[in-house]
This record gives C-alpha cells, structure tokens and sequence, in this order.
C-alpha cells in the first residue's frame, strides 16, 4: 500500500530518482559497434554503387540489391542505436559540461543516419563515419584513453578512431 | 545494485547534515556523482577525512575503482528506508 501511495505521489509531483542498477554489465560501453556499423553502411554503398545503373536489372541482380538495401537499412539504424545508447545511459551532465557540443554531433549522427537510410550516395557514408569517429574521440577522452587513427585493415579501407590500449 | 534494489523500489534517506558520526561501513548511501549522477552506493571505507570509498552491491555494477573517493560534499545522505515495488 505504501508503494501505491509513493507510485501516485510520484506520478503527480515526480519524485527525484537514482541509479541502483545497470541496463547492461555497467561500464561497458564502447562506440567500437557504431563504428563498425558505419563501416559496414559505406561498404553496403560502396557495392550498390557497383550494381548496373542502366537497363532493367535480371531477377539475381533485383535480388542482391534488395539484400544490400536492407543490410544498409539495419547497419545505419545500428549506429543511430548503439550512439543513442552512449549518450543516453553512459554520458553524463558532468561530460556535457566539459563538451557542450556533444548534443549537437549525436543530433548530426542520427540526421547523418538517417540520410544513409534514405539514399544510396557513398558520400553520406563517410559523413556518418567522419561524425561516428567524432563521437568516439569523445568517448574516449571521457575514459582517459588516448586515440589514434589509422586505416581500417578491411573494406572500405577508411581512417577509423582506435583507443590506444596497454 | 540487483537484487538489493529493482526499478520502482523507493527510499528514504536523511540528509548527511544530520548524520553527526561518520557512516559505518555497509551504509548505503545516496550520491550525487560527478560521471554518474544520482546512484545508490555502498560504504566500503572512510577515505582520509575526505570521502568514502564506495560499491555496488551487484557484481556487474559500477566498481569501486570506477567510482573513486566520493568527497563528502557529494553524498546526499543515508538511506533508513526502502520501500519495494509491489509484485506483480
């Protein structure tokens, strides 16, 4: 009954809350998984770009293309996701204060996400990816790590944001 | 801090000013850090007269080396009452 009593007062006058448990394993945040995503988003562009653009498509060819579309559509909602989580659960008012234009870049993320979603140019790809190692630099810093960049060892071969670990 | 604490529990707690003695260890407290915000923590030790060292009760939670030394000024007081969620 007390509970109930809380839970109303609580819902008209909205009570002060605390943190007392994780939505995941607390500390483990990394933005190394929107990075990827937004690796995969350029590559997925980068090979429909290679698809025939004259003529009708063979029935292989719809196929394919159909499949590189929805890989896109799930890798650039990805990296919308795993940012939106950083920001919201592990970045706090302290960090804000130290960057106060974090608000914004997450904001360009998920504009440069959805641009991804809704269109096929490669150059929204590296856009997504210039902000996604952005995001990261600034991650790190809040953890005290040192970064470096280097080319990603795989396609598309692009300057990725690493932490510089040991 | 699961299974100590779930989402909808709530808790009382009297505000550090009237606590005249230093907290024993195992209180549980409520701070107000400066990475993570408002979060209930456990005293672990009095640290040189200028904070306590802190846990989680939960093994995955945020660690005491994480956490640092919490200085005084940010502990907002001691919980004396937990009320949980009701089951449903």
């Amino acid at each position: 009954m007390i509970h109930t009593i809380l839970t109303k007062l609580d819902e008209k006058f909205g009570l002060p809350s605390a943190s007392a448990h994780c939505d995941i394993p607390c500390g483990i945040y990394d933005p190394s998984t929107a990075q990827v995503a937004a690796l995969s988003v350029i590559r997925l562009l980068d090979l429909i770009a290679e698809m025939p653009d004259e003529g009708s498509l063979n029935l292989g060819q719809q196929a394919k293309l159909s499949r590189l579309v929805r890989e896109k559509e799930l890798s650039a909602s990805k990296v919308k996701d795993e940012i939106r989580i950083i920001w919201g659960d592990f970045l706090k008012q302290p960090q804000f204060d130290e960057y106060p234009d974090c608000h914004t870049l997450v904001h360009n993320i998920m504009l440069a996400g959805g641009a991804c979603k809704q269109h096929i140019d490669v150059e929204n790809g590296h856009k997504l990816m210039a902000l996604v190692n952005e995001f990261a630099e600034v991650f790190w810093k809040v953890k005290g790590v040192k970064t470096f960049k280097a080319t990603c060892p795989y396609a598309p071969s692009v300057e990725t944001v690493y932490p510089k670990l040991g | 801090m699961r299974p100590s604490f779930s989402d909808g529990d709530f808790v009382v707690y009297l505000n550090r000013l009237f606590s005249l003695k230093p907290y024993k260890v195992g209180t549980l407290l409520i701070v107000d850090h400066p990475k993570y915000g408002i979060i209930l923590k456990r005293v672990v030790e009095l640290k040189d007269n200028v904070g306590y060292q802190l846990k989680s009760d939960n093994a995955n939670g945020v660690g005491s080396k994480e956490l640092g030394i919490c200085k005084f000024e940010s502990i907002k007081g001691k919980v004396i009452v937990h009320i949980r969620k009701n089951k449903d």
